[in-house]
């Protein structure tokens, strides 16, 4: 998965339809909408921590 | 463009390093919203669960779980729990992975969206979390459950209800489904204006650069 910087994306990539949780926040219905800054962090799968 | 900036956090109840991250965070939140430049920050958080096999009568701690269930080296996994209990310590907290039980987390999760749905999410959750890391609460029980949803000023009698009922299951279960979608596979993991990801327990300096940044584009836009 790429990293950038959000000041390098202007727009919305991947998702084209959004979906509206309870809240009223649209989120992408895909991965593919995401940007990752960074996915260096430690975490919890189903078979791991750390 | 919202005016303010939305952040979704997908966790478990049981991780260490989404309670290592939460607190990291939450620092990092202060610092930022204590800042000049501040806009308002949505928090909402979202239900994972890492373990839902677990038997709701499981009995052992986390490593147990781990060496008898997944078949992962104890050796491996007691130095990963050290760590983090080491970076706990520093991010001021507690990990203690050689007591805290392992759990099944649904009806926790239940009882934060009963919270959630009167409008006092957050409260829950941190209420649910110090109970299972820093006083040794099992935290999946329906009566302690309960105890804690009278803590925070709840109706007793109805959070049973609600959690016998499975009432808040759905919406554990739509988290659940949302983060499937989205292809999330390890928590804590953080959304922020809907598309901006920081996955897995950051520094704090990364989650303030971020929400920095977001704010400077809402601050570039208006002009």
């Amino acid at each position: 998965m790429s990293t950038v910087q959000p000041s390098e994306v202007d727009e919305r990539t991947g998702a084209d339809e959004q979906v509206t949780p309870p809240t009223g926040v649209a989120l992408p219905i895909a991965p593919q909408g995401l940007i990752f800054v960074s996915d260096a962090g430690q975490a919890c799968g189903v078979d791991s921590c750390g | 463009m919202s005016d303010s900036i939305k952040v979704d956090i997908w966790s478990d109840i049981g991780c260490p390093w989404c309670w290592i991250g939460k607190h990291k965070f939450e620092d990092a939140l202060a610092v930022y919203e204590a800042s000049e430049s501040s806009i308002p920050v949505e928090v909402e958080y979202h239900s994972f669960e890492l373990h839902p096999d677990t038997p709701l009568d499981f009995v052992g701690t986390e490593l147990d779980w781990l060496t008898s269930a997944r078949g992962m080296p104890a050796s491996q996994i007691a130095a990963n729990m050290r760590r983090a209990a080491a970076i706990a310590e520093a991010a001021g907290t507690v990990y203690d992975y050689a007591n805290l039980k392992h759990i099944n987390s649904i009806k926790a999760h239940q009882l934060v969206h009963y919270a959630k749905a009167r409008g006092t999410q957050r409260a829950a959750l941190d209420r649910v979390l110090k109970a299972f890391y820093l006083q040794g609460r099992g935290v999946e029980d329906v009566q302690d459950l309960a105890d804690l949803g009278a803590e925070l000023g709840f109706d007793r009698d109805d959070v049973v209800r609600a959690l016998e009922a499975d009432e808040y299951l759905p919406a554990v279960r739509a988290d659940i489904d949302q983060a499937r979608a989205l292809d999330i596979h390890v928590v804590p993991f953080f959304i922020m204006d809907g598309r901006y990801v920081l996955s897995g327990a950051q520094e704090s300096s990364a989650y303030a650069d971020l929400l920095t940044k977001l704010a400077g584009q809402r601050v570039e836009v208006s002009r």
